[in-house]
């Protein structure tokens, strides 16, 4: 990967922002999928950035191990690489201008999802980054973008929804529910902090319990990744 | 999130113990760097300064836990 750090501003890059989902419009979608009884599947692109076109000349330095007919050349890039902080940026405009070409909208609210409708047929599509969710009630339909994406792009089918952002989910077609649980993304959560025997208690705490300031909290809080655990913690809220 | 055994320099993968996986993995990653043309190797222009790059070790793991 390219080591944005040394990019300069106005030289290898201008603009930088790509959006990103939004957790409130997977649920929303989910919820439809639901209601309505809709495919939903999944689909990732092999290598999402290197699709990206370059607005810039950048020049980058030969790859370690590799370098050829000594230092004095360098490359210059044709296609986006992981790691210029313009990759995301233009692997979305590219995205988005190919969606576009098929007849999908993309939402004023969230830059991340698409919608089109035609008489009855609705199909949505959830981007993120180079991870697709496709909703659609109509099979056909959802093939036949299935198969436009896959000559756009290199595309991996992974079928049915089962898992995304660290959600699993699990579907019940004769009742139109669906299940999201994050069970695998705190066990893990648990294993990194090194809790993985810790007991299960109830919350909220006892109102009773006094905070007592912790005074030698020079040497204790040291040891666990604070910032971390409750970051960790905050995303499981916001999902499930 | 990823916290398992990854090298973190080209020096360490390639005197690690996948040594041999791994030299195997850069030329592949390499040549289709080339065949998807990439970049071309050109002399660097006056005034122009390199931007530098760095090799990314990453072991994936398939649904059921395997290596890919």
């Amino acid at each position: 990967m390219a080591r944005s750090f040394t990019q300069t501003f106005g030289v290898d890059y201008n603009e930088t922002f790509a959006p990103i989902a939004k957790s409130v419009s997977i649920r929303c979608i989910l919820a439809l999928t639901a209601i309505e009884d809709m495919e939903i599947h999944q689909m990732d692109v092999k290598t999402a950035f290197f699709n990206g076109d370059l607005e810039k000349e950048i020049y980058m330095e030969q790859p370690e191990g590799f370098t050829h007919e000594g230092e004095h050349l360098v490359c210059k890039l044709h296609k986006s690489l992981y790691g210029l902080k313009q990759s995301p940026r233009a692997w979305n405009q590219k995205l988005d201008a190919f969606l576009k070409s098929i007849e999908f909208t993309r939402s004023d609210a969230d830059f991340s999802v698409y919608v089109t409708q035609v008489e009855d047929v609705k199909f949505f599509i959830f981007v993120y980054v180079d991870d697709f969710i496709l909703v659609c009630n109509n099979k056909d339909k959802l093939l036949q973008v299935k198969e436009e994406l896959s000559r756009k792009f290199k595309m991996k089918d992974l079928g049915d929804l089962h898992f995304f952002l660290g959600m699993e989910v699990e579907r019940d077609h004769a009742q139109r529910l669906l299940y999201m649980n994050q069970i695998g993304y705190l066990k893990e959560i648990l294993k990194h902090f090194r809790m993985e025997d810790c007991k299960a208690i109830r919350v909220p705490l006892d109102p009773k319990t006094m905070l007592k300031k912790n005074v030698n909290k020079d040497d204790e809080m040291v040891k666990v990744p604070y910032q971390q655990a409750v970051g960790s913690l905050m995303y499981a809220m916001l999902c499930t | 999130m990823a916290f398992s055994e990854e090298p973190q320099t080209v020096e360490e993968a390639l005197n690690g113990e996948d040594a041999k996986k791994w030299e195997i993995a850069m030329q592949e990653e390499y040549d289709s760097l080339v065949v998807d043309n990439t970049w071309s190797l050109v002399p660097l222009p006056k005034g122009r300064k390199p931007i530098s790059c760095k090799w990314v070790f990453k072991i994936k793991h398939g649904v059921d836990g395997e290596v890919e």
